[in-house]
């Protein structure tokens, strides 16, 4: 259904097989938490803070010691940055010992997150073998609490950056809030690779929401579903949308993106709210009955594996806590079915085999604000298996409306801009400071 | 009717079986009655048994003489000008007399044998099944703002601080949840579901009727009022506790009098006698309420006149909403009495002749307005408000002839109900169209915020007439004696003459609702709507058997209820039902009472189920909307379909109950328990029935982007495809049982510390089902009804709740008369609530199946598990079996009450003095409301009206 050019099949293939590595590794799951806001209170029964210590191991990711090896990084001399979260103190940064090693002293108690960026220079990009160079920087992340006065020691593991092809890079949900307005969603895929992708035939999925695959606690137990949300094998998912087109009808240039809207028109105008986007020229929208508006302007998503039609017959939002992920074209009809003890027939989750997966793209509520509601389900501890996704971006807030998007990375010598993609979205995703500037809202180059 | 039927031939048995040979003995009473402290006589009191027709007056030395008292537990009431009315509880014995004085005060504080709660031992005037009278003393003692917080005193009934919050609506013997029920879906019975099923509320022999009262759009759309009684029970707020003289609540099975009802009935007398004027005032953070009321006797007598007024405004919380609801209520009671009765009766007051020729005029004025502001700090836009009032003109002539009476009640009651709600909507981005008869349009399409507003403007209008025969014959002798007979009828005659439902109509107070199908709501008037027409026959007949100390008694009753099928009491029988109800009574010793009833009962279907609005479904034919507005094109199809049901008619329900008294008197106590078991059969409910209807598709035609035209539709369509729809349509398919214990007891009293303990509490369990089939939950309906791919949808059987729940009243009451000081502990326990569902909901628990066509398609059991039935084979989420408990929980309020300035009056209340506000268990929560303090003042302002 889909044609591929040559090259991005072989970074899908490479990518494939290193994700697949990558199941086999049991390493701390880095993720950044930026909300909670520890107050400083510490004392002890002599008087004065009691201050603590954080020690942390770096090691390379198995599957990127070849990688490391042949631009001749090592453990040691990394430059480690120690942030106290919700606090204006200034970072700590340290570097590592022969061994890796690096300590921080004299901390006081708070959530602290532990980060590494090594970026590789173009001439040391040059020494990678071809099919390689989209690993961009060596990147990792951890998130520790420190209690008063203790000493705390982690491994800090560090993954090549790669770039990918096309890749998830923007996303809007906002909640429906006082106008009861919750038709705005949209999600922004962009090019990150330097060849045209063709998006015809590629499937888009969400794993579920309230509990289902990735998240929250709703009536079911986390536990009752581990073996989907966890598993290494395949992305299981309750909706899955698949890209209109017969193979070569909708191109994605490098450096650009493309916008699928839940509903292809102006929301700012439908809402009365200027905090929504003008969808009315996105590239593709969900229709899903005829309590829908069509708009010819945009290629209608084939609804794949969808069961419903989302809110009154309009589509689905692209709910909190989630992850979605983009996937190489697939059968939906012989996929594998998931399901758990009394799971309805109806709504089992559609297996996409982790070997088709072009990128996921994970997202939550803080936990600061699920502290304030405790009568709200609760995120599972594990959210999704680390061959997929190492960490997840946890500060999305549907209240506030504000889209939440890719970092960028840098920019190619013509100016095409490249985004970070870690494979962990708790360090690859950041609030947005506007709306779809890589796509419609883009100026004209 | 058969187990009524059974009933009364048991009840015959048991009557036939008493010892005949016995001796009547009725008792004679005779005592002194003498004023409070020094012990004067008084003179020109009248003393009258409760319940009988048996009158006397007191002489110059205070000594009085009655003849003829039935033996067993009596109540003797005393009344005279310018003390207060005193309710004495006794127990005749079979044989000889009985001597008892009685004491008189100014205060009812200062009289020993006040009685501040529900009277066990009342008697319901013509009445013979389990009743709970609630006489002045009880109801000035009690912190009430409406009739709703005077009917706290009776068993089972949770408590709430006096005020005029949400609508009042009152239920006997049921348990509401807090979901109102729907069709197909698993929720309910509702507050409103409950009461519509029937507590009769009759104020001064005339019917108070809610069954024309159109003042709610449902469920539809986002813009519905925050509360209303349309489809429920009376709303109580419109009758303050202040006008109330009496109230007797026939828990029990009614006698063949009363109609319209289920649940029993609560009758309800205002204030007409001469009383001397008084002032009261209520203050609480939330509620201020006045009164006044004055009665006057003019011209020797031949003249009553009685004024009540009322003021109250109750304040929502400030932190919710800016909130008010103010009542105003009045009541002007007139009594004219002229002649003596040929026979030589004495009248009521026990002072003169029965007058030959009584009428009593009343008219009775009440205002209920509910203004909630638009607050910005909560949300921009909303706006409640409703504004109803009423005027009911009564009048009851009753005309004494030769050992019987004859009535006529005439009642024109006349109200006018205003809603205004508003609300800013969002909608999404959709065709529309404004059409409002069939067939298909060149749509537009809307999107954006708006101000959606409509407004309800009703006029319930009931006419209301009795004409009734009475033979009590006061002197009658002989061991088994006819001791009341009556026979009667009654005409009703309602409808809504309001303007209606009205709203701009591209401006909807729903957006969310439409899906391509189901249409927007179009404005109605409510003066098309059916008018309610009925009558009604009955008679019914009291025997009296005595013999040595046992008293028995039997009221069997046939009562035929009928709802025409047109305008007027001429045409013919739309629904009918003949009603047999039958009460004994027996009392084999003076302290021990056995009581039994059982009756068929009828309650009849509302005006706006019996003229439901239209639906329509606006049918999506195109939908292209382009960026450029002059390109985009929308074609709807507008469908009507009338849900009326030419069938719907009476609901019918049994009752049946069973009871023991055992009276002590003050040294032992008394208790009293009821087992009752209610069935109501036919109730009205909603039957959810699948039809489809064409949508079709068409080929467009210039359609290019950029020309700035709308495209075309090629006729003829290219395919037609079918869409299921569901209409909601009333039928008599509900079902509604209730059952459980009452059981009221009063310990003895401890006369050195002046303090007694009463307890009442009652269990309930309620079971509320439906007969008609489950389609499903609206949203999956509406997923199948756009969704093409979905080629069929299971259906169920219904499920039933069961709701149970205990509740247990404690009241301790100190009083001490010589100081004029009551002081109230009042404890109430809730225990053992829950809630459960039952229905099957395994994935083989569907019956069959909706297609898209709207057919029905039956599987049979074996055959649910091949395999083309897979789709069907789904878990049934909205009806587990689970059952949801609430922990127990108890409330405790406190209230002193002190004699002032004479026959005045000083309280001050705590309601929850705890403030246990909330109890949390697993999924399930209760809230009380929370700590209310308050304080009342009742002042005498005899120099403002005279004292007679």
């Amino acid at each position: 259904m889909s044609q591929t050019r040559p090259d991005r099949a072989r970074h899908c293939g490479l990518l494939a097989l290193a994700l697949t590595l990558t199941a086999c590794v049991t390493g701390d799951i880095t993720q950044v938490t930026r909300s909670e806001q520890p107050v400083d209170t510490t004392g002890t029964p002599g008087g004065g803070l009691a201050r603590g210590s954080i020690t942390l191991q770096v090691e390379l990711d198995p599957i990127d010691l070849a990688t490391a090896a042949t631009v001749g990084l090592t453990r040691t001399g990394l430059t480690v940055t120690l942030i106290r979260e919700g606090t204006a103190e200034p970072p700590r940064t340290a570097v590592t010992d022969a061994q890796g090693v690096v300590r921080f002293s004299s901390l006081l108690q708070g959530r602290y997150a532990a980060s590494i960026t090594r970026a590789l220079s173009p001439a040391e990009q040059a020494l990678l073998p071809p099919a390689d160079r989209d690993a961009t920087l060596f990147a990792g992340g951890v998130s520790i609490f420190l209690s008063a006065g203790a000493n705390e020691s982690r491994q800090l593991a560090l993954v090549a950056a790669r770039r990918g092809s096309i890749i998830i890079s923007e996303l809007f949900n906002g909640n429906a809030g006082p106008v009861n307005y919750g038709l705005g969603d949209y999600v922004e895929f962009y090019n990150n690779g330097d060849t045209t992708v063709y998006l015809d035939g590629l499937l888009f999925a969400r794993s579920g929401v309230g509990g289902y695959h990735t998240g929250v606690v709703g009536s079911n137990t986390c536990a009752e579903r581990a073996h989907l949300r966890t598993d290494a094998t395949h992305f299981w998912a309750i909706q899955a949308w698949t890209f209109p087109g017969s193979g070569r009808d909708f191109p994605v240039p490098p450096g650009q993106a493309r916008v699928l809207a839940m509903d292809a028109l102006d929301h700012a105008t439908a809402s009365g709210q200027p905090y929504y986007a003008d969808l009315s020229r996105a590239h593709f929208e969900q229709y899903m009955s005829d309590a829908d508006t069509d708009n010819p302007v945009a290629a209608n998503m084939v609804n794949s594996y969808i069961g419903g039609t989302g809110i009154f017959g309009r589509g689905y939002t692209f709910n909190n806590n989630v992850s979605l992920t983009l996937a190489l074209p697939m059968s939906v009809s012989t996929a594998p079915r998931g399901t758990y003890p009394g799971l309805n027939e109806q709504t089992a989750y559609l297996g996409i085999p982790v070997d088709r997966v072009l990128d996921v793209f994970s997202y939550g509520t803080p936990p600061s604000f699920l502290e304030a509601f405790p009568h709200l389900p609760r995120p599972c501890a594990e959210w999704i298996n680390p061959v997929f996704d190492r960490g997840h971006f946890n500060d999305h807030r549907t209240e506030n409306r504000v889209a939440i998007r890719r970092r960028g990375l840098g920019r190619t010598p013509d100016g095409r801009e490249i985004l970070q993609r870690t494979r962990n979205s708790g360090r690859d995703i950041e609030t947005a400071s506007g709306m779809l500037l890589r796509s419609l809202a883009r100026p004209p180059q | 009717m058969t187990r009524a039927s059974r009933a009364l031939l048991a009840a015959a048995a048991l009557f036939a079986t008493l010892p005949l040979a016995a001796q009547q003995q009725d008792g004679r009473l005779t005592g002194r009655v003498a004023g409070v402290g020094a012990g004067a006589p008084v003179e020109g009191a009248s003393l009258s048994i409760e319940g009988s027709a048996l009158v006397a007056r007191s002489d110059s030395l205070g000594r009085f003489v009655l003849s003829g008292v039935s033996p067993g537990p009596q109540v003797l009431i005393v009344r005279r000008v310018g003390y207060v009315p005193t309710r004495l509880t006794f127990t005749m014995p079979g044989a000889g007399a009985l001597t008892l004085d009685v004491t008189l005060a100014v205060n009812a504080l200062q009289l020993e044998q006040l009685i501040v709660t529900a009277d066990r031992s009342g008697r319901a005037r013509g009445e013979l099944g389990t009743a709970s009278v609630i006489d002045r003393d009880a109801i000035a003692n009690q912190i009430a703002s409406s009739l709703q917080g005077v009917l706290e005193l009776l068993p089972g009934v949770p408590l709430s601080p006096p005020g005029l919050d949400g609508p009042a609506q009152f239920s006997l013997r049921a348990l509401a949840t807090s979901t109102a029920a729907g069709a197909g879906a698993v929720s309910g019975p509702g507050a409103a579901d409950i009461t519509a099923q029937g507590t009769l509320i009759v104020l001064d022999g005339v019917p108070l009727s809610n069954n024309a009262n159109l003042q709610t759009v449902g469920t539809r759309g986002e813009v519905v009022p925050p509360a209303s009684t349309a489809g429920g029970g009376v709303d109580l707020r419109r009758i303050p506790a202040a006008a109330l003289e009496r109230v007797e609540v026939i828990r029990g099975v009614p006698s063949a009098r009363w109609g319209d009802l289920t649940q029993g009935a609560i009758i309800v007398d205002t204030r007409a006698v001469a009383v001397a004027p008084e002032f009261a005032a209520r203050f609480d953070p939330r509620t201020s309420e006045g009164n006044v009321v004055g009665g006057r006797s003019l011209a020797s007598g031949a003249h009553l006149l009685t004024l009540t007024t009322n003021l109250a405004q109750t304040a929502a919380p400030r932190s919710l909403s800016s909130a008010a609801t103010l009542r105003g209520a009045a009541q002007l009671a007139h009594r004219w009495q002229r002649g003596s009765a040929p026979d030589g009766r004495l009248a009521p007051d026990g002072r003169s002749a029965l007058p030959r020729l009584t009428m009593d005029s009343r008219l009775d004025w009440y205002r209920l307005r509910f203004d909630a502001p638009e607050r910005l700090d909560i949300e921009a836009g909303r706006i409640s408000f409703q504004d109803d009032h009423g005027l009911r003109l009564s009048h009851r002539s009753r005309l004494a002839l030769d050992g019987s009476t004859v009535e006529l009640t005439l009642s024109y009651d006349g109200q006018t109900q205003f809603t205004r709600e508003a609300r800013r909507l969002t909608r999404p981005t959709t065709p529309f169209t404004d059409r409002l008869t069939e067939g298909r349009t060149i749509g537009t399409f809307v999107e954006g915020p708006y101000s959606a507003e409509y407004t309800l403007r009703g006029a319930p209008r009931m006419l209301y007439s009795r004409l009734e025969w009475d033979r009590s014959p006061v002197a009658a002798e002989g061991r088994l004696r006819v001791a009341q007979t009556r026979a009667g009828i009654e005409l009703r005659h309602e409808s809504n003459t309001g303007a209606g439902y009205d709203f701009a109509i591209d401006r909807p107070p729903q957006t969310g609702t439409f899906n391509g199908v189901r249409g927007y709501d179009r404005p109605r008037r409510f003066d098309t709507a059916a008018t309610l027409v009925t009558s009604a026959a009955y008679a019914d007949t009291r025997l009296l058997y005595s013999a040595g100390g046992m008293v028995a008694e039997l009221q069997p009753g046939l009562r035929l209820s009928v709802l025409h099928d047109g305008d007027s009491w001429a045409s013919g029988s739309r629904s009918a039902m003949l009603e047999p109800r039958v009460n004994a009574q027996v009392a084999p010793r003076n302290w021990l009472r056995l009581r039994a009833g059982a009756g068929s009962v009828s309650k009849l279907p509302t005006i706006a189920q019996l003229s439901p609005d239209r639906q329509f479904f606006d049918v999506v034919n195109v939908n292209r909307f382009t960026p450029d507005p002059r390109e985009r094109l929308a074609v709807v199809t507008t469908f009507i379909r009338d849900p009326r049901n030419p069938d719907l008619g009476l609901a019918r329900g049994s009752k049946r109950e069973l009871g023991f008294e055992l009276d002590g008197g003050a040294k032992y106590g008394a208790l009293s328990v009821t087992w009752f078991d209610d069935r109501i059969r036919g109730a009205v409910t909603l039957r959810r029935e699948a039809s489809t209807l064409p949508r079709d598709r068409y080929a467009l035609a210039d359609t290019a982007l950029g020309s700035g035209q709308p495209g075309r539709i090629v006729e003829p369509p290219l395919f037609s495809e079918p869409v299921p729809i569901f209409l909601d349509r009333f039928v008599n398919g509900g079902r509604l049982d209730n059952r459980g214990v009452e059981v009221v007891a009063s310990f003895p009293t401890i006369p050195s510390l002046r303090t007694r303990l009463e307890v009442g509490g009652a269990t309930v369990e309620t079971l509320f089902g439906s007969d008609e089939l489950d389609l499903g939950g609206a949203a999956r309906l509406a997923e199948f009804q756009v969704d093409t791919q979905i080629v069929r949808v299971p259906y169920f059987a219904s499920a039933t709740t069961r709701s149970k729940r205990t509740i247990v009243t404690w009241r301790l009451v100190h009083h001490q008369p010589e100081l004029g000081l009551v002081i109230t502990g009042t404890l109430q326990q809730r225990l053992g609530e829950e809630r459960q569902t039952l229905s099957r909901n395994d994935s083989l628990s569907f019956l069959g199946y909706v297609t898209r066509e709207g057919e029905l398609v039956p599987v049979p059991e074996a055959a649910r598990t091949a395999p083309e039935f897979a789709d069907l084979r789904s878990a049934r989420g909205d009806a587990r079996n689970s059952i949801s408990r609430v922990a127990d929980d108890w409330l405790l309020s406190l209230q002193v009450a002190k004699s002032v300035l004479g026959a005045g009056r000083l309280s001050f209340y705590v309601f929850n003095t705890f403030d246990r506000f909330v109890t949390f268990t697993a999924a399930a929560a209760r809230t009380a409301p929370s700590t209310r303090f308050g304080v009342e003042l009742t002042l005498p302002t005899a120099g403002l009206w005279g004292s007679r």
